[in-house]
């Protein structure tokens, strides 16, 4: 449907990649932001933002565990522009794993990574002051603080991705 | 927000696809060879970690009993410019790094950072961990600075 309606030659993509550990809320945040969401597994949900006649932004949810993570670095990880690592601020367990994400991520890829602590429907630990737009970590890397189904929170993680990538240009 | 998004995917997208095929060939590789950067002293993970503790208000000294003393030197560099960087958030114009300065001078009893020892270098850490903690907690939430009319009173 997509494929048809928008023709592959005609297109211009920016492709990002929501990463996170099982449990992150990748489903909502890219529901969130995105017009057509197709869930191909429970780990692999890609979504399409059509920003204006044929330029589209492409999120591609990913999961970290088992064939799904090996199959889908396979496929997009070359050509991604960033990557967003989401992870529940409040939980400790989905803490843990996504350093070992943000670890895997930040050793092997030149490419931004922004870390969006998602508190969901809980209060942001700190006030907005603190982390927006975000906190710098490395010269690539920023942390900022989001809820996974609010559409003007994703959309800032998503726009603050797109800042670091621009102010990585030469 | 429409046309900021437009502007910047139309820029990013044509640049992208050159620079990886620059880095393939300096590389001598195929485009899609995974990069491997030089590991920093601090992870980005670890870093995360401290900014974790900072915001949950929790202490810093479970931290700094796995780190050897070169990542102690690192975490303590990091931690001084997310003080100063909070403090310049928090206060803005008035910001003044004198300030801390003479906290530190004053709480963590040095008279000579020249000569730390490993105990005063970690008890420095601490203060200056503690003074960022005054900066991210003790920031009013806007609904807490409501005056009596209502109205919301400037931080």
């Amino acid at each position: 449907m997509f494929e048809a309606t928008y023709p592959k030659e005609k297109r211009r993509i920016g492709e990002i990649a929501i990463v996170g550990p099982k449990g992150s809320a990748k489903q909502p945040f890219i529901q969130s932001i995105c017009q057509d969401v197709v869930i191909t597994d429970q780990d692999i949900i890609f979504g399409s933002l059509k920003i204006s006649g044929d330029l589209f932004l492409f999120l591609y949810g990913i999961g970290t565990n088992g064939r799904a993570y090996d199959f889908a670095w396979d496929l997009v990880a070359q050509k991604i522009l960033g990557y967003i690592v989401l992870f529940d601020w409040y939980d400790e367990q989905s803490f843990k794993r996504s350093k070992q994400l943000l670890d895997f991520l930040t050793f092997r890829f030149d490419a931004p990574v922004i870390i969006a602590a998602d508190v969901r429907d809980r209060p942001y630990p700190v006030n907005e002051k603190i982390y927006r737009p975000n906190i710098s970590l490395t010269a690539k890397d920023r942390l900022t603080f989001c809820r996974s189904d609010d559409t003007k929170s994703t959309k800032r993680v998503v726009v603050s991705l797109l800042d670091t990538l621009i102010g990585q240009l030469p | 927000m429409v046309s900021y998004l437009k502007f910047t995917i139309y820029f990013l997208t044509i640049p992208r696809q050159f620079d990886v095929n620059r880095r393939a060939e300096l590389l001598k590789t195929e485009p899609n060879t995974m990069i491997t950067v030089k590991e920093p002293i601090l992870k980005t993970s670890q870093k995360l970690d401290i900014l974790r503790h900072l915001f949950s208000d929790r202490p810093i000294a479970s931290l700094l009993q796995s780190l050897e003393q070169i990542e102690i030197a690192a975490l303590k560099a990091f931690i001084w410019d997310k003080t100063i960087e909070f403090g310049i958030r928090v206060q803005g114009k008035s910001f003044s790094q004198e300030s801390i300065l003479t906290k530190i001078r004053r709480l963590s009893n040095v008279t000579n950072k020249n000569t730390l020892s490993e105990q005063q270098a970690v008890q420095q850490i601490e203060t200056i961990f503690e003074i960022a903690k005054e900066y991210v907690h003790h920031v009013p939430h806007p609904e807490m600075t409501k005056s009596a009319t209502g109205k919301v009173n400037s931080i």
